[in-house]
Formats: C-alpha cells, sequence, structure tokens
C-alpha cells in the first residue's frame, strides 16, 4: 500500500466491474464521466485494460506447448513440393498421364521441337480439363496455370527478355521484379505488362481480364496504356478492343487458385454460380425466393459438401444430395 | 538475420526437417500468442501459424528477408490474422482496436518479439505482488472468475477481493510505467550517444 500515492485517483472498483460486465448504468456514467475529464484518466484506463488483456494472453502463452503443437502439425508437412520443373517434360507427363494423354502429346511434341532447334524454339504447356498446375519460369517466377490453359514462351531467351504469352485460359502470376527486364505476357493484341506483383489472368471468349492482389500492372494495347495498382480490375474488350478497368469487387477472382471462397452478404445464386465454377457442383433451389438469401461466409480448404452443410447450418436450410446434385430447401 | 536463423533457413530451403523443427519449436510460442491476440480463438490461432509456416517451408527458396525473421514471421502472422479477421467479419471488440491501429502494410517490427518481452514483464510484476494478492489476479484472468466467485473461494468478502484487485493493479501499472520511463530514458541517452558520434565524426 505504501507505495501507492492516490489510489483513490483512479475508480478501480468501476473499472473491475465493468470488465466483468456487471456495472451499473449509474456506475457506467460515473465512470464516463472521469474518463472525460482528464485525458491522463483515459490513459490510465487504457494501461489498466491492457494489463487485464495481456494477464489473460500470459495464461495462454503458459499453456502454449511447441512440442505437442510439433506433433500434431508434422503430418501435414508436405513430403515434396509439388512444382512441376519446365525442363523435366517427361516426368510432367507421365505424371499427368492419368488425366490427359493430350498434354504428353503436346508437351513431347514441344519437346521435340526444342530438341530439333536446339532448344531456340517456344516452349508451350497446356493443362486439361481437370488440370491445375504450377510453373516455375528460370527467373523465380511462378505460374499457377488454371484448367484448359495454354502458355507459352522462348526458353532460350527468356532471361533476357521475360516473355510470355497466355494463348488461352486462366492463370495466377507471382512475377519476381526486376526493373531492368521488364515482365510482359501477350494475350492476342493485348500486353499485360507486370512490374513486380502478383495477379490474376483471364482470357474469356469476349474478354480479357486483370485483376491484381499486389504490385502494379499495365495493360497496353497498340499506343494505349492503363495502369493498374492492387484490387483494380482492368478489362479488354476482345471485339470493340476498348480497354477499361474499376476496383474489383469480386472477393473470388483468384478462388480456383488460394481455394479461398469469401463472401460478403452475397446472394446464393452468386455462390452457386462460383460452386459450379470450382467444383463443378450443381445446386437446386427448391424455393426460387432461397436464391435471394444472403450469405456472409469464408471456407479455405474445404471440401463442396463441407461448403453446402455449412451454408444450410448458417442459413438454417436443409441440404439433400441426390446423385451429383445438391438440393437446398427450408 | 541472426546466423542461427540464416542457418535455418539454408537448411528449410534442402527439405531439412530438423532445422524446420528447430525453428518452428523456437518461434511457435511467441508466433501463437501474437496470432491469439488477434483471433482470440486457440485453434484458429494455432492454425493460423502452421499456415505461416507452412508457407515458410514451400517458399523458403524466394525468400527475401531484409529485416530479422522474427519481424518477418511476426507480419506474416499479423496479416494472416487481420485477413481472417476480416473475412470472418466478426465484431469482437478487440477487432476494432487492432483494425484501427493496423493496417498491412510493409512495416517490419518484431511485434511478437514485443509481445513476449511484454508478457514476460508483466508476469515479473505479477510475481511480485503479496501472495495473496496475487491469487486474486489470477484468479479473475487466469480462471476468469467473477469477484463474487472468488470472494467465495477464498472465504473472504467481495470487498476485500476488490481491495485486492485495486491495489494488484495499481502496483503492476506504477512498475510497468516505470519500466517503460527507464527505457525512454535509455533510448534517449543512446539517441544522444550516437548524435555525439555523429558530431565527432563530422568534425
Amino acid at each position: 500500500m505504501e507505495e501507492i500515492n492516490h489510489p483513490n485517483q483512479i475508480p478501480y472498483h468501476l473499472i473491475m466491474d465493468e470488465m466483468e460486465g456487471e456495472i451499473s448504468v449509474a456506475d457506467l456514467q460515473e465512470l464516463e464521466n472521469w474518463k472525460a475529464a482528464d485525458p491522463a484518466h483515459l490513459r490510465s484506463y487504457q494501461e489498466i485494460l491492457d494489463i487485464a488483456d495481456h494477464a489473460e494472453l500470459l495464461t495462454v502463452y503458459r499453456e502454449a506447448d511447441p512440442e505437442l503443437a510439433w506433433q500434431k502439425f508434422k503430418p501435414s508437412i508436405p513430403e515434396e513440393v509439388k512444382i512441376v520443373p519446365l525442363h523435366s517434360e517427361k516426368k510432367s507427363g507421365l505424371f499427368f498421364l492419368k488425366w490427359a494423354v493430350a498434354i504428353v502429346v503436346v508437351i513431347s511434341g514441344a519437346l521435340l521441337l526444342a530438341n530439333q532447334s536446339g532448344w531456340i524454339g517456344s516452349q508451350t504447356i497446356s493443362t486439361g480439363k481437370n488440370e491445375r498446375q504450377k510453373l516455375n519460369l528460370p527467373d523465380g517466377t511462378e505460374i499457377f496455370m488454371n484448367a484448359n490453359t495454354t502458355i507459352s514462351y522462348h526458353k532460350s531467351g527468356f532471361l533476357k527478355a521475360r516473355n510470355v504469352e497466355l494463348e488461352e485460359g486462366e492463370a495466377y502470376f507471382n512475377v519476381i521484379h526486376d526493373e531492368e527486364n521488364p515482365f510482359s505476357i501477350k494475350v492476342g493484341d493485348l500486353n499485360v505488362n507486370d512490374l513486380g506483383t502478383s495477379f490474376n489472368l483471364k482470357v474469356e471468349p469476349k474478354q480479357v481480364v486483370v485483376v491484381v492482389n499486389s504490385g502494379k500492372v499495365s495493360l497496353e494495347k497498340a499506343k494505349d496504356t492503363i495502369l493498374l495498382s492492387a484490387q483494380d480490375r482492368g478489362t479488354f474488350n476482345r471485339e470493340t478492343k476498348q480497354m477499361s478497368f474499376a476496383k474489383n469487387n469480386d472477393l473470388n477472382y483468384r478462388a480456383w487458385h488460394d481455394k479461398t471462397l469469401h463472401y460478403e452478404k452475397a446472394s446464393l445464386s452468386e455462390v452457386a454460380d462460383d460452386m459450379k465454377e470450382l467444383f463443378g457442383t450443381h445446386i437446386i433451389f427448391q424455393d426460387a425466393a432461397l436464391k435471394e438469401r444472403t450469405l456472409s461466409a469464408y471456407f479455405k480448404d474445404k471440401t463442396e459438401a463441407e461448403i453446402m452443410n455449412s451454408i444450410a447450418e448458417t442459413l438454417r436450410l436443409k441440404v439433400t444430395k441426390r446423385g451429383g446434385t445438391f438440393v437446398l430447401s427450408n | 538475420m541472426t546466423d542461427q536463423d540464416t542457418e535455418l533457413i539454408e537448411g528449410i530451403c534442402r527439405k531439412d526437417k530438423r532445422s524446420f523443427e528447430l525453428l518452428y519449436k523456437g518461434y511457435y510460442k511467441k508466433l501463437y500468442i501474437l496470432a491469439f491476440q488477434y483471433v482470440r480463438q486457440p485453434e484458429m490461432a494455432e492454425e493460423l501459424v502452421n499456415d505461416v509456416f507452412l508457407k515458410l517451408w514451400n517458399d523458403a527458396e524466394q525468400l527475401n528477408i531484409r529485416q530479422s525473421l522474427s519481424s518477418y514471421l511476426s507480419r506474416c502472422v499479423i496479416n494472416t490474422a487481420l485477413n481472417t479477421i476480416k473475412k470472418e467479419n466478426r465484431k469482437a471488440f478487440h477487432q476494432e482496436k487492432f483494425l484501427s491501429g493496423y493496417e498491412e502494410s510493409e512495416m517490419e517490427n518484431d511485434e511478437a518479439q514485443m509481445l513476449e518481452n511484454k508478457l514476460i514483464r508483466l508476469e515479473k510484476a505479477l510475481d511480485s505482488l503479496p501472495p495473496q494478492c496475487k491469487k486474486v489476479i489470477m484468479m479473475s484472468k487466469f480462471d476468469k472468475c467473477k469477484q463474487q466467485e472468488i470472494a467465495d473461494a477464498l472465504n473472504i468478502s467481495v470487498k476485500t477481493v476488490k481491495s485486492h484487485l485495486t491495489n494488484g493493479y495499481e502496483k503492476i501499472r506504477v512498475m510497468l510505467s516505470k519500466e517503460q520511463v527507464l527505457f525512454f530514458f535509455l533510448f534517449l541517452l543512446f539517441a544522444v550517444e550516437l548524435r555525439l558520434l555523429h558530431l565527432n565524426i563530422v568534425l
């Protein structure tokens, strides 16, 4: 007690009651008055809350057991990273044989071509209907290819001029920045120039869509250029050849890549579209009004069944699976 | 980065599990508590920290760490936590506090180390309290007992519980703020020293 100069200055009894959530209206008013009376009061108040909060964290900290956590964590460490190196086409061909024999043909064709022209010819990589693949380029850039996607580039000169062509499909780029040697992707008439960043690039029948996750990207068509920053969405209309951009409001533009679906008050019909694209899930709404129900949710690495059950639980709906189709009903 | 960290990261690049294990165990506790401070759920905090470690394991070759590994991992944990909170859209009171104070940034403070230091200082302060006073605070915060429950368990009056809490919190507050003042002076001293050094060089 002797160390404390003016213990009565701070109304501890009120703060303690407030922390417990059992404070009367009159007391709360008294506490608020005291807090408002002097900025120093507010500071002391905050210090006390911090101490209380940290005391709580201290318990959790003491109980944390790295040994136990490691034992639990160990099994989830991948034995081998699933990188498909570009220069071992044979291996990658075999690896995906069960999915699409056609790819092997294309790749071995590319291999043959590359061999014949002394590794000078262009390298073409395609993914099949249900195949996703990661490309590691010689400069360290990563390209995650969605299904039905074809990418080509010149292997021999790549480090000198970093040019890649996206012929069709969708890919997520993680580009290593090099000011002196820009990274450029050609999509028909459009050039997408990267200034060191990550972004998603999708070729649709009528348009090309770029959504920037971080850094800056420029879209270039003949003499026109537009510059995109993080969270911008740029589109190139393939018919009118016009470019435009806006803020991206599709939270799930790269769901196919990071296996993450995220909704903020999204309608169920929107969710159903994403599920169809991501898993091929077919959802039937027993009552059309259900399509307008809204969902706020976050799913990461979940299976389609897990997601459907979670949606049903959140919105108190019934979900039944018939064949390959999920039926949602009240 | 410290030599030891550099060595461990090199090991991880070679996919050496032993290096990974050492690094994991060395950093787990403070990263876990940092994550917990944000998400407030043990399982979620654990999962989040494991995600950060997995990313380290998978992408170690591409890492370009400018400052310390610890700052880098702290930043990863905070960014992942903020994303999780934003996505979960949970309206906890802590959320506002953190979201207003922090945004995802390039800033590389070693938040995990700072939090760990604070907790260790608090633990010392708690240990220096009279036994009964310490016991009351422990029960109120560690076991989340209400004042009445503490009074019943220790067979004392609620009034006494209140006075223990008051004295305890005030002592801790004074102790910690004294330490802060000390740190501040040390910092000032250091800054002056640097200044002098600088002047010397200029002269």
